[in-house]
C-alpha cells in the first residue's frame, strides 16, 4: 500500500509545476515517472476477471477487515478488471456440518451461472471447506487461501491449482523480543482459550518453545471463564509477563470479538502483555512479531494477481514464512517504556500522533529543491523586465480598442495568463458571478467563482488550462455557477492566443450557456441508464430464480419461456418450445390440469397453486408448484402466464414425513407395550391397541388420566398412593421408572404392571406425559412358580442326608446342602464362592479327579473311601456328577456308609455263624456220642469207686482190698481229680458242640406270644439258681432294677432262645461286674422292658467296667472274648445276636465306655406272627 | 423192693451201651443190652423187660420205628430216648405212645443220674 500512496501522491504533486518555466531536464525526469503509472495503469486486461473471496468469519471482524482491505488494495488498486464478490460463512458461530452443508447447496445455487477466475479462501474453515466442496462446486478454478493453521503439504496431496499464505505464528521470536525488552522477567503466563484453535495454538505455542534456554517459568491458561481468567492475570507477579494467544470464548462462552476480549484480559494485567495476532495490538498490549492480517491477506492478493496474469497456480509455493511482522503499539512503548531503538530494525511502530514531516518527509524534501530551482528561473526573468516595460505602453493602447467590443458580447469571454490567472473578464462574466473584478483578478481561473461550487470543474478547467498553454484549442463542458446559486451547463473553450514567438501569452476563455440543451440529455441518459439497469436486473432474476416463468398461447404454445427452465427441467428455452402437455407425465396428478387451465382461460380467474409432474430432460419426474393466471392483450384473454417451481424435494420431504408419521403411527399402534399419552389437561390423546387389549377399556371409555385410574385402581386407597406417585412425574418433576402396580381390568382380572412415566417435550410446546406399561403378570407368576420350585428343590436337596455340593468350573463352592453345611458348622453364605478345598479340607485329594469328571463330562465315584475324624474313622462314599448344561461344574455328592458298612459287616458275621450252625448240625451227631461214651464212662467209673455205693464195698471185699484204702490210693494219686477233669472237658466239648448247633436255623421252633417281663423274671430266678454262676459269682448280692413299661403287649418268641439270650446277658454283666471294685460301685443291674415303633425292647444295663472301643466293635463276633480260654467258649453274645436277628427278626445294640457300664438292647418284633 | 425192674439198652455205640447199662446195674436194675432194633426185637420176643431205653440212629431199623414195633409187641413196654441226633423231633407215632419231651435225652448227658432218675420216675408211673 504504502508504495503505491506514494506513487500517486507524486503525480499530483508533479502536474500544477508541469509549466513550460521548468527546466527540461526536471521535465524530463518527471515525465518518466508520469510514463510509468500510465503503463501500469494500462496493463490490465481487457476482459473483467471474476475473483470469489470467502471469509471464514464474519465481515466485522477486524481480521476479516483487513485481509479484505488488502486484497482490494492489491487486486483493485491498479483498475485491474477486477470483480471482487465476498463470501462470509460466519463459522465461528455457525459450524455445523448441516449449516455446512446448507451453505455449499446454497453456493451451488447461487453461483450455478458463474465461473470464477480465482477463489480466495480465508482462514480455516473456509480452507477446509473449499478442499471438501472445491471440486463439485468450482471445478478447475485455481484457489488462494491464507491464515490457515496447522498448514501440512499434504493437505494439499490430492489437489491442483492451490496454494496460499500459511499462518504461522511465531511465539518464539515474540517471547524472544520480549524477554530481552524485560530482562527481569521470571514467569510467563501464556493464555489461549479452549476452543478448537486455541487448544492448536498452545500445542503449537508448546512445540516452538520447547527448547527455548531462558530462565522463566511458562505456565498455560486453564480453562476459565473470562472473569476468572481476568483475576488469574489481575494476580500475576510483578515479575511476570504475558503471552497472549488466541482467545475468543472463556469456559463461559462469554463471546465477543477477538480484539474485544483480548483488550479485556489486556486491560486485567498488572504486567507486559505481548500478542501473536495484530489486532490485538493496542494501549494495553505491547505487540510482537504477529501475524498480521492485511500481511495476509496482500501476501494472498499478491499470489492471486500473478494467477490472474497467468501463472499456474501449481508453480507458486505456499507461503509459510515472512508473514510475520513486528508490529508495536507506540502509546504501550511509551507506557513501558521502551525505545524504538530497542526493537528489531524493520519493527514497525502504530498508533504514533501524526507528524507532517514524517508524513510527507520526501515532498517536503522536493519542495524546498522547487523553491531553489524558482529562485534561479526568478533570477533570469529579472533580466527581461525591461523589454517589457516597452512593451506595455503599445498594449495598453491596443486594450482600450479590444475593451469596447469585449464588455459588449453576451457570452461568457475572459482573459488568462497561460498560467491560468484571471486577467480580465468581460461584463456578461462579471454580472453572471456577480463579482466584482478587482476581487478576482489575478486569481487562478479554477479558483474564481465560477467554478468554486465544484472540485471536479476546478480540476477540469486546471487540466484545460495545462493543454491550453501548450497550444491546444481546449473544448469541453462544465458548469458553472451563477450569482443566484445556480448551476448553469456551459460550452467552453480554451483558446491560446501566441506571441510572435509562437508561444502561448495568453488564454482567452469563452462560455455559452447550453443548461436547457444539457437537462434534456441528461433525463434522457439517466432514463436509458435505468432502463438499462431493470433489463439486467430482470435478466438477472430470470437466470437465476429457482423458478421459471413461461408464457403460452391459448393453444397452449410456448411464447416465452424464461432461461432458469435449463436448471430445472434440463431443456433449454429452445428446446422447451412446444406444447405444455409434451413434457406432463401420466402421473394422475396430470389429469386435472387441463381442466384447470382451461377453466382459467375461459373465466379469466386465476386458480390456486398446484402441483404437475413432468419429465426432465434426463428422464426423470420433476415435481412444480405452478402459479398461473390468463393474461389479456386489449381486454382479451389470449394466453397463460405463470411461474413454475420446482418442488421435487419438497414433494418428496412431504411424502418423506408422511410415511414417517405414518410408520410412527403403526409403531405406537402395534407396539408390545401399553402407551398412553395425555395432553397437559390429562385428556388422553393416545391410547395403543396394547393398552386396549390389556386393559379391555378402549379409548372412549377411558376419557381422562383421572377416569383412567380411577377405572384400573377401583380401591380409593390404593389408588391415592398411585397417583401420588403418578402426578410428580407428568408434573415433570422427575421421571417415574419402573413403577409397579396391580390394575383390575375390565372383565375384572388383576394383572401386575411395570410403569414409566415422563413428561413430553418439557421445553416448549404441549407438556403431555407419555406412560409406557409392561404387563409383568405371566412374568411375575413364572418368577413365582419358579421360586417356589427352587424352594421346592432346595427342600429336596436339604433333607437328603447326603452331603451335596456344587461347584462351578474352578471347583468354587456355588451351593451346598444343610448336610454339608453340618459338616462345616458354617453359614452357606460364608462359603459360597470359596474354592472347595480351602473349605472341604478332606476334598484335597479328590480334586483331580473332580476337575476331569468336569472336563470329560464322566460321572467318578469313589466308594468306601476312609477318613480318620475324632471320634474314629468314618466310611464314606464320595461320587462327583458333572453338569452339563449352561452352568457346568460338578455336584460332589457324599453319603457316610459307616453304618452300612457296619450292618454288612454283621451280614458277613451271619452268614459266617449260618455256615458254623450248618457244619455243626452235620457232625453233631458224630461228636455227641464219643463225647457221651466218655462222659458215661467217666461218671460210671467215679460212681463205681464211691464209697457210698453199698456194690462198691462188697466187690472191693470180693477183692480183698479195702475200699477206704483205695481212696486213699486214688486221693493221692489224683485220680478222682484226673476223672472229674475228664467229665469237665467232656462238658464243655459238649457245650461248645451245643452253641455251634445254636447257629442252625430253627425252623420249625415255635413262637408263642409271651410276657416278656414273666420271662425276664424268669430268667433272673434261673441265674440266681445257676450252679456255676453261683460258684462263682452271688448274684444275690447284686442289685436289679427293674423299668418295665406298662403296656408292654405280648411278643412272639421262642421263649427257651429268648431265655438263654437274656441268662447269657446277666451272666456276663455279673462277670463284668466282678471286676469293679463292690465297696466303691455296688453291681447293680437295670432291667428294662419297652416298646418302640413297633419293636419291645429288653435292655439289660449293667454298671460294670464298660468296654473299650474296640471290645465294643467285637463283642458279637463268633469266638471273641475277653475271658481266660476255658472260661467262655466266645460265642455266647455271637449266639445271642444271632437268636435275635437271624431267628426273630429283631436286632440287637450294645452301647458302651470305659467306666460307664454297658447296655445290651434286644429288639424284637411285636406282630410278628406266631407259626 | 419186691421184684428188680428189667430195663434194655439198645444202642449201637459200645461204651455208650456199656457205661450205661453198668451205671443202671449200679442202681440195682436188671439191664440187657442190644445193638441194634433187630436183635432188641429178637429179644424182647424171648423175655420180658419193663423199659427200653432207645437210640434213634441205629443200624438198621432206626429207634422210632423200632418203638413202634417193641410197643406192639409188648404191652406196657415203657421207653426213654437217648439220641445224640441235633435234628430229632418227636413225630407223631411216638406221641401216639405217649413218649413226650420230658422222656427224650440228648447225648451227651452231663449227668447220667438225670436219666435214672427220669427211668425210675418212669417206672414208678408203671406201678
Amino acid at each position: 500500500m504504502k508504495s503505491s500512496d506514494q506513487r500517486q501522491s507524486c503525480s499530483v504533486g508533479v502536474s500544477p509545476l508541469s509549466v513550460h518555466l521548468i527546466t527540461p531536464r526536471l521535465l524530463l525526469s518527471f515525465s518518466l515517472l508520469l510514463v510509468l503509472v500510465s503503463q501500469a495503469q494500462s496493463s490490465g486486461h481487457s476482459q473483467r476477471q471474476q475473483v470469489l473471496l470467502i471469509n471464514s468469519y464474519r465481515q466485522g471482524m477486524t481480521w476479516v477487515a483487513d485481509i479484505e482491505r488488502a486484497v482490494r488494495d492489491e487486486l483493485l488498486s491498479e483498475q485491474h478488471r477486477v470483480v471482487l464478490q465476498v463470501e462470509n460463512m460466519d463459522a465461528k458461530r455457525h459450524f455445523s456440518p448441516a449449516y455446512l452443508d446448507s451453505l455449499a447447496r446454497h453456493f451451488a445455487e447461487k453461483y450455478r451461472a458463474r465461473s470464477f477466475d480465482l477463489i480466495l479462501a480465508t482462514d480455516n474453515q473456509a480452507y477446509d471447506f473449499l478442499l471438501a466442496n472445491r471440486d463439485t462446486l468450482f471445478p478447475q478454478v485455481p484457489v488462494v487461501f491464507s491464515g490457515v493453521n496447522d498448514f501440512r503439504d499434504e493437505q494439499l496431496a490430492d489437489q491442483t491449482g492451490i496454494t496460499g499464505v500459511a499462518e504461522i505464528f511465531d511465539a518464539r521470536g515474540t517471547l524472544e523480543l520480549a524477554l530481552d525488552l524485560f530482562p527481569n522477567t521470571r514467569e510467563v503466563y501464556i493464555i489461549n482459550d479452549h476452543l478448537k484453535t486455541g487448544r492448536a495454538w498452545e500445542r503449537e505455542i508448546k512445540r516452538q518453545l520447547a527448547g527455548i534456554d531462558r530462565p522463566v517459568k511458562i505456565t498455560y491458561s486453564d480453562n476459565l471463564s473470562l472473569e476468572e481468567q481476568q483475576q488469574r492475570i489481575a494476580q500475576l507477579p510483578a515479575d511476570a509477563l504475558v503471552l497472549l494467544g488466541v482467545y475468543f470464548s472463556g469456559r463461559d462462552s462469554h463471546q465477543a470479538t477477538y480484539e474485544q476480549i483480548g483488550e479485556m484480559l489486556a486491560l486485567a494485567s498488572p504486567v507486559p502483555v505481548f500478542c501473536l495476532l495484530e489486532f490485538n495490538i493496542g494501549t494495553p498490549v505491547i505487540g510482537g512479531n504477529v501475524i498480521s492480517g492485511y500481511q495476509q491477506g496482500q501476501m494472498m492478493g499478491r499470489l492471486g494477481k500473478r494467477i490472474l496474469q497467468g501463472e499456474p497456480a501449481d508453480s507458486l509455493p505456499v507461503v509459510k514464512q515472512g508473514a510475520n511482522r513486528f508490529i508495536f503499539d507506540f502509546n504501550a512503548l511509551e507506557r513501558w517504556q521502551i525505545a524504538p531503538a530497542s526493537l528489531p530494525s524493520n519493527a514497525l511502530v502504530i498508533h504514533q500522533p501524526w507528524s507532517l514531516y514524517q508524513a510527507y518527509r520526501t515532498q517536503i524534501w522536493l519542495a524546498a529543491l522547487f523553491v531553489l530551482i524558482l529562485l534561479v528561473i526568478i533570477t533570469l526573468l529579472i533580466f527581461n523586465i525591461r523589454s517589457r516595460i516597452a512593451v506595455e505602453a503599445r498594449l495598453r493602447e491596443n486594450k482600450q480598442r479590444f475593451e469596447g467590443i469585449f464588455n459588449q458580447t453576451f457570452q461568457f469571454i475572459g482573459l488568462l495568463s497561460p498560467e491560468g490567472r484571471l486577467l480580465d473578464a468581460n461584463r456578461s462574466a462579471l454580472q453572471s458571478s456577480g463579482a466584482d473584478l478587482d476581487s478576482i483578478r489575478g486569481m487562478h481561473f479554477s479558483d474564481t467563482p465560477w467554478f468554486a461550487h465544484s472540485e471536479d470543474e476546478q480540476r477540469k478547467i486546471r487540466e484545460a488550462i495545462v493543454s491550453a498553454a501548450q497550444g491546444e484549442f481546449v473544448r469541453f463542458e462544465t458548469t458553472h455557477r451563477v450569482a443566484n446559486g445556480r448551476l448553469v451547463d456551459m460550452d467552453f473553450s480554451l483558446k491560446p492566443v501566441f506571441d510572435e514567438r509562437g508561444e502561448v501569452s495568453l488564454l482567452i476563455p469563452e462560455g455559452r450557456d447550453i443548461s436547457e440543451l444539457s437537462s434534456a440529455l441528461a433525463a434522457l441518459e439517466k432514463s436509458r441508464d435505468r432502463l438499462e439497469m431493470l433489463v439486467a436486473d430482470q435478466k438477472f432474476v430470470l437466470d437465476n430464480i429457482n423458478d421459471f416463468i413461461y408464457r403460452h398461447d391459448l393453444n397452449g404454445e410456448f411464447l416465452y419461456v424464461s432461461p432458469s427452465v435449463k436448471g430445472i427441467t434440463g431443456f433449454d428455452p429452445k428446446e422447451w418450445a412446444g406444447n405444455y402437455a409434451d413434457t406432463l407425465t401420466p402421473s394422475p396428478l396430470n389429469q386435472s390440469v387441463k381442466a384447470y387451465t382451461d377453466e382459467a382461460i375461459r373465466t379469466g380467474i386465476a386458480h390456486e397453486p398446484y402441483e404437475i409432474e413432468i419429465w426432465h430432460k434426463s428422464g426423470r419426474p420433476v415435481c412444480l408448484e405452478i402459479s398461473e393466471r390468463p393474461y389479456r392483450q386489449s381486454g382479451e384473454i389470449v394466453g397463460m402466464v405463470g411461474v413454475a417451481r420446482d418442488v421435487t424435494d419438497r414433494v418428496a420431504a412431504e411424502k418423506a414425513v408422511r410415511d414417517l408419521n405414518q410408520f410412527q403411527q403403526t409403531i405406537i399402534e402395534s407396539a408390545e407395550v401399553w402407551l398412553v399419552v395425555c395432553d397437559a389437561q390429562g385428556n388422553i390423546a393416545i391410547w395403543n391397541k396394547t393398552a386396549e387389549r390389556i386393559s379391555g377399556y378402549s379409548r372412549e371409555e377411558v376419557q381422562s388420566r383421572r377416569h383412567m385410574l380411577t377405572l384400573l385402581y377401583p380401591d380409593p386407597t390404593y389408588r391415592d398412593e398411585v397417583t401420588a406417585m403418578v402426578m410428580p412425574a407428568v408434573a415433570g418433576n422427575q421421571p417415574l421408572e419402573n413403577f409397579h402396580t396391580r390394575i383390575i381390568c375390565r372383565d375384572g382380572t388383576m394383572r401386575s404392571m411395570v410403569w414409566n412415566t415422563r413428561t413430553l417435550n418439557k421445553s416448549g410446546g404441549h407438556p403431555g406425559s407419555i406412560t409406557i406399561g409392561l404387563d409383568v403378570t405371566e412374568r411375575e407368576l413364572a418368577a413365582h412358580e419358579a421360586r417356589q420350585l427352587r424352594n421346592y428343590l432346595r427342600n429336596v436337596v436339604d433333607s437328603l442326608p447326603s452331603v451335596l455340593v456344587a461347584v462351578d468350573q474352578q471347583c468354587r463352592i456355588v451351593q451346598l446342602n444343610n448336610a454339608a453345611k453340618g459338616v462345616i458348622a458354617a453359614e452357606s453364605d460364608t462359603v459360597l464362592g470359596q474354592p472347595l478345598e480351602m473349605v472341604f479340607s478332606q476334598f484335597a485329594g479328590d480334586m483331580a479327579s473332580i476337575r476331569t469328571a468336569i472336563a470329560t463330562g464322566e460321572p467318578s465315584t469313589t466308594p468306601k473311601r476312609i477318613r480318620t475324624t475324632p471320634a474314629g474313622e468314618i466310611h464314606e462314599d464320595i461320587s462327583i456328577y458333572p453338569l452339563a448344561g449352561e452352568i457346568s461344574g460338578a455336584v460332589i455328592r457324599v453319603d457316610d456308609v459307616t453304618e452300612r458298612m457296619r450292618i454288612e459287616a454283621l451280614m458277613i458275621q451271619s452268614e459266617k455263624m449260618l455256615s458254623v450252625g450248618g457244619l455243626a448240625a452235620g457232625m453233631a451227631h458224630e461228636i455227641n456220642n464219643p463225647l457221651a461214651g466218655i462222659m458215661q464212662n467217666t461218671q460210671v467209673m467215679k460212681n463205681r469207686l464211691d464209697v457210698a455205693l453199698e456194690v462198691n464195698g462188697k466187690t472191693a471185699a470180693d477183692c480183698q482190698i479195702s475200699l477206704d484204702g483205695l481212696q486213699e490210693y486214688l486221693n493221692r494219686r489224683g485220680i478222682h481229680q484226673m476223672l472229674d477233669n475228664i467229665s469237665r472237658s467232656g462238658r464243655r466239648a459238649a457245650r461248645i458242640v451245643e452253641n455251634m448247633l445254636s447257629f442252625s436255623r430253627k425252623s420249625s421252633v415255635d413262637y408263642y406270644p409271651q410276657d416278656l417281663a414273666q420271662l425276664v423274671d424268669a430268667t433272673i430266678e434261673l441265674a440266681s439258681n445257676d450252679f456255676d454262676l453261683k460258684k462263682k459269682y452271688d448274684f444275690r448280692k447284686i442289685q436289679i432294677k427293674r423299668e418295665y413299661a406298662a403296656d408292654m403287649p405280648r411278643v412272639a418268641c421262642e421263649n427257651g432262645q429268648i431265655q438263654q439270650v437274656i441268662l447269657n446277658l446277666l451272666k456276663n454283666g455279673a462277670q463284668a461286674m466282678s471286676l469293679s471294685d463292690p465297696e466303691a460301685t455296688p453291681p447293680c443291674f437295670t432291667l428294662r422292658l419297652s416298646r418302640n415303633d413297633g419293636m419291645a425292647q429288653i435292655d439289660v444295663q449293667d454298671n460294670g467296667p464298660g468296654m473299650k472301643p474296640d471290645v465294643l466293635k467285637r463283642v458279637f463276633e463268633p469266638f471273641f472274648t475277653t475271658k481266660q480260654v476255658g472260661v467262655g467258649t466266645g460265642l455266647g453274645l455271637s449266639v445271642s445276636y444271632f437268636i435275635v436277628t437271624e431267628n426273630h427278626k429283631g436286632s440287637m445294640k450294645v452301647r458302651s465306655a470305659p467306666g460307664q457300664g454297658a447296655c445290651f438292647s434286644v429288639q424284637l418284633p411285636i406282630d410278628r406272627q406266631a407259626k | 423192693m419186691s421184684e428188680r425192674r428189667r430195663i434194655l439198652v439198645i444202642d449201637d455205640e459200645i461204651s455208650i451201651r456199656e457205661s450205661l447199662c453198668a451205671f443202671l446195674e449200679d442202681y440195682d436194675y436188671l439191664v440187657d443190652s442190644a445193638e441194634s432194633a433187630e436183635e432188641a426185637l429178637e429179644m424182647l420176643q424171648h423175655e420180658r423187660f419193663d423199659l427200653a431205653i432207645v437210640d434213634m440212629r441205629l443200624p438198621g431199623e432206626s429207634g422210632d420205628v423200632f418203638i413202634i414195633k417193641a410197643a406192639r409187641l409188648v404191652e406196657n413196654l415203657r421207653f426213654l430216648i437217648h439220641t445224640g441226633s441235633v435234628e430229632f423231633h418227636l413225630n407223631d407215632a411216638l406221641k401216639q405212645q405217649g413218649i413226650t419231651a420230658e422222656h427224650v435225652y440228648l447225648k451227651p448227658l452231663n449227668d447220667l443220674t438225670v436219666l435214672v432218675e427220669g427211668v425210675r420216675k418212669l417206672l414208678d408211673e408203671k406201678q
